[in-house]
């Protein structure tokens, strides 16, 4: 899923809730994306179904619960896999596009 | 004045209708839309302003819905059950596409399954139109219960013969002795082996061979509907004919031919053979394909009584010389009542009464018996 990386990876740093990860995305791309920011829960929730994040329920400082999401140990398996099929992705790519400037 | 707390709770509220989602769920987007309304605050702008922009961006709680739906579902196609089903199953084009992978393989079993459907539907379709034309066979006469075509039996010294003829006279003394004759009319071809008759109009001229000589109570027997001129009268005098509508075409184009004049040329065995003129008289609907009576023009019965005034008399030459009586409704029959005890108690009487007519008349000596017999319509097609 072309989702889950970005959102393991932010889950790396530390936990954080649904609005700070798809507030990050959108600021790292720019602005170049027009995401439909609900959209990452339902993605959140399958992420937390197979296991890879486990959610908690907290007291935020303005009152408000929130749900704060951290990565397991089997997402960070997961992770690193995706990085390693990222990385060669990004290498075999980048090696076809040096060759066609004109692209 | 723009109320940000009562417009969260509406829009909260519209969440409850979407069933895959649950109330934590909801509790997240809510807040999701609550820290983006206070970004977009911070960033200066109004209530009523944040509010929209974060709704917008927050997108379609359908969608949203859906989505989650789809992250827990175990159905294959991950369509949720309040979506509408797809008019075409997600893997018909898979189910083809197999489908034309096995023809390939299989080819001798595809061959003998393809060609066995084949045939099966053309033995379908060939029964359907068989029996379709079965059924409807002669049903456009309005009253074709009632319509019967008269039939001779003849026995005599030389043997038996049965025929769907019989003599012109019979039908006006069926009708003039039994109340329940309601009207009789003769159909005579002018040739017996249905030869062409030639008939011109100007430079027109075409060979016909569906012509018949018929009473004007021929219209009150057969369902035969006027498109022009008049019912009553159409084929009283001689030298008149009606035609179908497809006959006024071919002769006359959009032209009324009423009144018109067309040529036709018959032989009737009076030594000369010449072009005679017909006037058309009337119009009348072309004739179904599934009848046994097929006509294109109708000629008047006068004109071949007055080219061969014995017909009239005639008993014992009858051969291609047909008559039809149409019989009167069923609660009319006088007597006895129903139509078979009708053909029983009357005809075989008037069988006999031809009989003995015959052989008072001059037939030299006939041995047995004459048998009349009725046929009704659509059930024979000699």
């Amino acid at each position: 899923m072309k989702e889950d990386p970005p959102i393991l990876s932010i889950l790396i740093r530390g936990e954080s809730y649904g609005y700070q990860i798809i507030h990050r995305i959108i600021q790292l791309c720019g602005g170049t994306v027009d995401w439909s920011e609900g959209t990452i829960y339902p993605v959140l929730h399958r992420l937390e179904k197979d296991s890879f994040i486990r959610s908690q329920w907290k007291l935020a400082e303005s009152g408000r619960r929130r749900k704060y999401y951290s990565l397991t140990p089997l997402g960070k398996k997961e992770l690193k896999k995706e990085k390693l099929h990222w990385m060669n992705v990004n290498s075999i790519l980048s090696r076809l596009w040096a060759e066609e400037p004109g692209l | 004045m723009f109320d940000l707390k009562q417009a969260i709770r509406k829009w909260r509220e519209s969440l409850n209708g979407n069933e895959a989602l649950e109330d934590g769920a909801k509790e997240e987007l809510e807040n999701h839309l609550r820290d983006k309304i206070d970004y977009l605050r911070a960033k200066g702008a109004s209530e009523a302003e944040a509010f929209e922009e974060a709704v917008l961006k927050i997108g379609d709680s359908n969608t949203i819905g859906t989505e989650y739906y789809k992250a827990t579902t175990l159905r294959l196609s991950g369509r949720p059950p309040w979506k509408e089903r797809q008019w075409m199953p997600s893997l018909m084009h898979n189910y083809l596409k197999i489908g034309l992978r096995k023809i390939k393989r299989l080819k001798i079993f595809s061959l003998i399954n393809i060609a066995g459907l084949a045939v099966g539907l053309a033995c379908c379709a060939v029964i359907i139109l068989y029996v379709s034309n079965e059924l409807t066979f002669d049903t456009f006469h309005k009253d074709k219960d009632r319509i019967y075509r008269i039939g001779t039996h003849v026995i005599n010294q030389v043997g038996e013969n049965s025929s769907s003829t019989s003599p012109g006279p019979l039908g006006s003394m069926l009708k003039s002795t039994f109340p329940q004759v309601e009207e009789s009319t003769r159909v005579v071809p002018p040739y017996e082996n249905s030869e062409n008759v030639l008939v011109v109009r100007g430079d027109k001229r075409f060979f016909e061979n569906r012509l018949f000589f018929v009473d004007n109570s021929a219209f009150r027997i057969f369902h035969m509907p006027f498109l022009k001129g008049g019912r009553e009268t159409a084929l009283i005098r001689p030298h008149t004919v009606v035609l179908t509508e497809a006959m006024s075409e071919k002769y006359f184009d959009e032209e009324d031919p009423i009144g018109r004049i067309l040529q036709i040329e018959i032989d009737y065995d009076t030594g000369q053979v010449e072009l005679q003129d017909y006037e058309v008289t009337g119009v009348i609907k072309n004739a179904p394909a599934n009848t046994h009576f097929k006509y294109d023009m109708l000629l008047s019965m006068p004109t071949f009584i007055v080219n061969l005034p014995s017909f009239d008399e005639d008993w014992i030459n009858f051969h291609g010389k047909y008559t039809y009586i149409k019989l009167g409704p069923k609660t009319d029959a006088v007597g006895s009542g129903a139509y078979p005890a009708f053909i029983l108690t009357s005809f075989r009487p008037t069988a006999v009464m031809v009989l003995s007519y015959l052989i008072s008349k001059r037939l030299p000596v006939l041995s047995v018996t004459n048998v009349i017999t009725l046929s009704p319509l659509g059930k024979r097609r000699t």
